[in-house]
């Protein structure tokens, strides 16, 4: 049992390592040697490649491919339904509205941490609407947050339609999302907000273990619950808000990572944040290396590759009785 | 934790950027003592307003296409909708010549107006320096003043620059930066940048007009200096903005922040004003390799 609970992990790490390295060494521009090589020097075109334009990207793609995992796995829990993945049920919409309003008004440019803060809003007011909305967690929650998705993605394709603020981007950046963006400055700025949605994740993982026992078991165990469904939904927004605002939506992560790992280790929540966080860091290094390498010297939406490998899982689970496994209760 | 809350960067810095604006350019025009034989003209192929103009005739134009920007023509009402022709407002004109071109849209729109019995004129498109001198001629032959044509096209028959081997990158901006459209061949920018004497590395390299591009390919063409449109470089937040996008950063051209804008109506409007415009623009781009 110990190896099993220690190996997993370190195996995850020392792949999310490699696929890290073997972004910094490849893409469009081949290096003329390794990127070991180029620790510590700058000055030429092969070392500003890898360092400022690679590395920061990498960073992004480990810390929010963490953080959309995460955010999925503590979605399904609190929400007790297994496809409440942030992107489907209008949460990655309420961060871009949020983000393109910010945005839009002039309060906070694209990347600033002002812009973290009305991501993050975003997704909280979002959450809490389709928790008024759909008490209940079945299906009719599904489907009262994939209406939600939908508006809140109108209104801001009617905002970006009208505003001429610089950096505001478009409509298909923040639905299909793409680390281009991503430099230094950006993921500085957001790695603080998903490090502290990381611990309240991490925190809360006794009680979402009990929480998914039921309701009642939750109660009789001393949980004050609305507390906890808030602190639950703040730290899914303090995820799933600076995320989105720095890259756009990326949709399944959240959805697909969560259920692999639960197929290996089972529901316990604190492994499932753990083996989640590392797993998305994976999926996202090797998707956004197929989006910047696959038919360069173009770039492809990373959303695109992501929805590709979703969207069949996503009709297996609903297909398959699994997709029950706590809906039921 | 430091929360900074950065306000849009306004392009603050613009001011230090060399930009060619439609009001910087006076439109060449020429004059012939030749009489048009049409005497109302709603000019909506691309840029065929400002010819008539060029040509001399400006008194005759009662409307034009919104491509024609220059503010001599600002009196004159616009016949289009974001691009769409307006059958009542062309036909409040009253017409007798009608200049289009195959972009000219909708067709239910030219039907209508050709069962009026209006005099419709197709013109050549002009999306090179090349083309230019064939369009004048058409709409001038058109008017019925071939003269005043011959005497305008011969002015940008008589352009030539030296050679110089600078660099340059022409990227289409609107916010949506991440991904680069890069001017390819054929992007119209190609012919302007060649013709004052220096390469576009997009179409040295591309094969079609406008490239999404990623970060490293932009890095990996190491342009000496970056031709944008104005509104383009004021929708990534001005030259810092255009700095810290990944990749522009790393090129020579972001290193020493060397950038020229011309007028989004102005680059690629091919007609009577690009002859004044490329004069101004060699001066610009020889100007920033100084950086």
């Amino acid at each position: 049992m110990m190896g099993r609970k220690f190996g997993i992990p370190f195996l995850l790490l020392l792949v999310t390592i490699g696929l890290f390295i073997l972004s910094l060494q490849f893409g469009i521009i081949h290096l003329h040697s390794s990127v070991l090589s180029l620790i510590g020097k700058g000055g030429s075109v092969d070392a500003a490649t890898v360092w400022d334009v690679r590395f920061p990207r990498a960073l992004g793609a480990v810390v929010i491919g963490a953080a959309m995992a995460i955010a999925g796995a503590l979605a399904q829990g609190i929400f007790r339904n297994p496809l409440a993945e942030p992107t489907l049920i209008g949460l990655s919409s309420g961060a871009t509205l949020g983000t393109i309003v910010g945005i839009a008004t002039g309060f906070a440019g694209y990347g600033s941490a002002g812009n973290c803060i009305t991501a993050t809003l975003g997704v909280a007011i979002a959450a809490l609407i389709s928790r008024i909305l759909a008490p209940n967690k079945n299906f009719g929650f599904l489907l009262t947050g994939i209406a939600l998705a939908s508006i809140l993605t109108s209104v801001s394709g009617l905002i970006i339609s009208v505003s001429h603020q610089a950096g505001i981007q478009s409509l298909s950046f923040w639905n299909f999302g793409s680390l281009s963006l991503i430099n230094f400055s950006t993921v500085r700025v957001i790695t603080p907000f998903i490090f502290a949605g990381v611990l309240l994740a991490f925190f809360l993982s006794k009680r979402l273990n009990a929480w998914s026992l039921g309701e009642s078991s939750a109660y009789f165990l001393g949980i004050n619950l609305s507390r906890f469904r808030l602190m639950a939904i703040l730290a899914i927004a303090l995820l799933i808000g600076p995320s989105v605002s720095a890259v756009g939506s990326i949709a399944f992560l959240g959805l697909l990572v969560p259920h692999v790992v639960r197929l290996i280790i089972g529901p316990d929540h604190r492994n499932l944040f753990l083996l989640s966080g590392l797993l998305g860091s994976i999926v996202l290094l090797v998707a956004d290396f197929l989006a910047r390498t696959a038919f360069q010297p173009h770039e492809i939406p990373l959303g695109l590759l992501t929805s590709l490998i979703g969207a069949p899982v996503l009709i297996i689970l609903l297909r398959s009785r699994r997709a029950q496994w706590v809906s039921e209760q | 934790m430091s929360l900074t809350f950065s306000m849009v960067p306004q392009s603050a810095n613009a001011s230090s950027i060399p930009n060619i604006s439609a009001g910087d350019l006076s439109l060449p025009t020429v004059h012939s003592k030749e009489i048009p034989t049409a005497k109302r003209v709603v000019a909506l192929g691309n840029g065929s307003a400002e010819i008539v103009a060029a040509l001399g005739y400006r008194s005759i134009l009662v409307g034009r296409d919104i491509a024609s920007t220059m503010p001599e023509l600002s009196r004159i009402p616009v016949d289009t909708d974001a691009h769409q022709v307006s059958v009542e407002r062309v036909l409040s004109q009253n017409p007798d010549l009608i200049l289009i071109d195959s972009n000219t849209s909708p067709a239910s729109a030219l039907g209508v107006l050709r069962k009026a019995k209006i005099r419709i004129v197709m013109l050549p498109n002009s999306w090179t320096l090349g083309t230019v001198a064939a369009k004048e001629i058409a709409v001038a032959r058109a008017l019925g003043v071939p003269k005043a044509g011959m005497l305008l096209a011969h002015l940008i028959a008589n352009t030539h620059f030296p050679k110089s081997p600078v660099k340059i990158a022409f990227l289409y901006l609107r916010g949506t930066a991440a991904i680069y459209l890069i001017g390819g061949k054929g992007s119209g920018a190609d012919s302007i940048i060649e013709s004052i004497g220096f390469h576009d590395v997009g179409a040295q390299t591309l094969a079609h007009p406008f490239n999404a591009l990623s970060a490293e390919a932009l890095i990996k063409m190491q342009p000496d200096l970056i031709l944008l449109m104005t509104k383009g470089l004021e929708s990534v937040g001005g030259i810092n903005g255009l700095v810290s996008l990944p990749g522009v950063g790393q090129t020579p051209a972001g290193k020493s922040k060397r950038v020229v804008t011309v007028d989004d109506s102005l680059l690629l409007s091919f007609g009577p004003r690009t002859i004044t415009l490329l004069p101004k623009l060699r001066a610009n781009v020889l100007a920033e390799m100084k950086k």
